[in-house]
């Protein structure tokens, strides 16, 4: 359970203020597979940085399963981001020159769980059908291949909460429904999907929609 | 102890990814440590010589030196070495008389000139007249021929003990025994040879490889003057060394009228005044060897700094999945940290490898020292720590958002 009450973000830069979030307030259960639909400045992404646990808000609150957010020092933030957090970018993120096991495995480097790293990692690169690409490096991959090393490193530490912000904005659109279906199937097993997006028709396709709009939500 | 090996194998990884950058960062750190492992075991090389070679004078020795040798603060008084002696015949009969458990108490005076053998001219052989027993204390034995003795004393023979050094100078490739050679205008006969002494190089005394010496009637007697340069003796045992010092300084106080215008020292005394000397020295060596280090720790910051920022996005990523502030300090300090030890591992191997190659007759005082190579390794790892710190903390500061969306 996701529940963000009356939260605002204010960006500093010298004396300008910006308000990215402004007194916005949604609740996400356990479970939904929720699109958060929005054109790009509309806060969006501040509101997904938020609940990942990467910022802070300037005011409200930011409850997940309980643990209120803000009260968290850099520590606890860096091992909720670890323990309860998947994170899935548009621009895959993955560390260049490692290789897909390297790359997969990097959260466990972070986590105090005794798993057996390369197990872990092959049986997650199994689900996303890459286990036959364990020594190639995101230059030697697709796309669309990067973008499901990005997923299987979400869920290498068995997060309850993924957070997508344009997974599949830098695919094609055939590449991009199969990384959507992929996240359907994870939504289907259990995983609470958060789609970051401006692209009405893929947001259509989630179970609920959010939307966003000059660091409102529109009701 | 999981992210300390995670750690070091992603140091590795990032400083093969950079072979050419890593290699030459790691250049500045093996010329520092090179310079320090070198110039410290220079340093150290000389003073064991030093120390050896005061030790190598006797055991037990307590010698009385004109002149005041030792400043109230513990230092050297140059002028004590080249002032006219203030030691007589008589601080040396007085002594004999008084300080009775003191063994072998003799009597040296050393003598300006030059010592010639037909056209040849020796002008380094240190001319000394001695006492009998002065040889036994200063550990001169013989290669051939005979000591001088009491014979020689009471009669004032024209007689003198060689060096080596001398020898082969004055004689080269001959048996110098009944040979005559010529002080002053005196013919002196040549009765016996000193061995050759390894650590020759005796601090402020003569060089004993390289001297002549006759008995002290016969030197009284060429130079006119009843003057001495030095009164050696033994005390019995290590223990009675500080009290014979004490008897002879006091039997010496009575016979220059309270004036204090000699000294009285001890092998310990003497290890203190070239301590003083060889610490500055050390110092000095060190102050250098720590620039060249300086400049080897600047080039580590400046390329982690640029390190850094090339992978602000890495460390954005790293943020992103769970790695907390000490989690990236730490990454960054031990590989900045694995490359200066890796310098000075480069630096200390070359170095073993160039002592091994010096011949072991080699003037140069340097030895391989382990204290020496543990504490350039720790040095490099200090300078790994202490450089690699500011860019290490610029790096875990990133903010995670910030830094994912670096270009």
């Amino acid at each position: 359970m996701i529940k963000v009450e009356s939260v605002s973000k204010i960006y500093k830069t010298g004396d300008s203020e910006f308000k990215a979030l402004d007194n916005v307030s949604v609740e996400i259960k356990k479970g939904e597979f929720v699109a958060i639909l929005g054109p790009s400045g509309s806060g969006k992404s501040t509101l997904m940085h938020l609940i990942g646990g990467l910022d802070k808000p300037t005011k409200g609150t930011i409850e997940v399963d309980g643990q209120i957010l803000n009260n968290l020092n850099d520590k606890q933030l860096a091992t909720y981001r670890n323990q309860k957090i998947g994170f899935v970018f548009q621009f895959f993120n993955l560390l260049q020159g490692t290789n897909t096991l390297t790359n997969v495995t990097l959260p466990l480097v972070y986590s105090k769980k005794k798993f057996n790293r390369k197990t872990k990692a092959v049986e997650i690169l199994k689900e996303v059908g890459l286990e036959h690409k364990l020594k190639n490096r995101p230059n030697q991959l697709s796309g669309g291949e990067q973008q499901r090393v990005s997923i299987a490193r979400a869920l290498v530490n068995d997060p309850d909460i993924i957070l997508a912000d344009e997974p599949t904005g830098n695919l094609d659109s055939k590449t991009g429904l199969q990384i959507f279906e992929l996240l359907n199937q994870l939504n289907a097993n259990g995983k609470t999907i958060i789609l970051v997006t401006h692209d009405n028709s893929l947001a259509e396709k989630a179970k609920r929609i959010i939307r966003v709009k000059d660091g409102g939500i529109e009701v | 102890m999981g992210i300390l090996l995670d750690s070091i194998k992603m140091a590795f990884s990032s400083l093969l990814a950079k072979k050419a950058r890593s290699f030459l960062s790691m250049l500045g750190i093996v010329i520092g440590i090179l310079t320090i492992s070198s110039l410290l075991s220079l340093a150290f090389g000389v003073r064991s010589e030093v120390e050896k070679t005061i030790t190598d004078l006797g055991t037990n020795l307590v010698a009385v030196t004109p002149g005041k040798q030792l400043s109230e603060e513990g230092g050297a008084n140059l002028a004590a070495q080249f002032g006219q002696s203030t030691l007589t015949e008589e601080d040396f009969l007085a002594i004999k008389a008084e300080v009775i458990d003191a063994k072998k108490i003799s009597v040296a005076l050393l003598l300006t000139g030059t010592t010639r053998v037909g056209g040849t001219v020796s002008n380094s052989a240190s001319i000394l007249a001695g006492s009998p027993g002065f040889e036994e204390i200063f550990n001169l034995s013989l290669d051939r021929g005979r000591q001088l003795n009491q014979d020689d004393e009471d009669t004032n023979a024209r007689v003198v003990v060689i060096g080596p050094k001398t020898a082969q100078k004055l004689f080269p490739d001959q048996n110098p025994l009944g040979k005559i050679l010529e002080i002053r205008s005196t013919e002196f006969t040549v009765v016996g040879l000193f061995k050759k002494i390894e650590t020759a190089s005796n601090i402020g005394g003569p060089d004993f490889n390289d001297v002549v010496m006759m008995p002290i009637h016969t030197g009284w007697e060429i130079t006119n003057t009843k003057s001495v340069f030095r009164i050696a003796m033994q005390a019995p045992d290590a223990e009675s060394v500080e009290r014979i010092k004490k008897e002879v300084k006091d039997v010496l106080l009575r016979t220059h009228k309270g004036e204090e215008d000699f000294s009285v020292l001890t092998q310990k005394d003497l290890l203190k005044v070239t301590g003083g000397v060889l610490d500055i020295m050390t110092a000095l060596l060190g102050a250098l060897a720590a620039i060249s280090l300086l400049v080897g720790g600047i080039g580590i910051m400046n390329i982690m700094l640029v390190s850094v920022s090339e992978r602000t996005r890495e460390i954005g990523i790293r943020k992103a999945v769970g790695a907390t502030q000490g989690a990236i300090l730490l990454q960054f300090l031990i590989e900045s940290m694995i490359l200066t030890l890796l310098g000075g591992l480069v630096a200390i191997s070359f170095f073993t490898f160039a002592i091994s190659l010096i011949p072991a007759d080699s003037p140069i005082p340097i030895k391989l020292n382990w204290g020496v190579l543990t504490l350039s390794l720790i040095f490099s790892a200090l300078v790994g720590i202490i450089f690699g710190l500011i860019p290490a903390i610029g790096a875990a500061r990133k903010h995670p958002i910030d830094a994912l969306r670096y270009e």
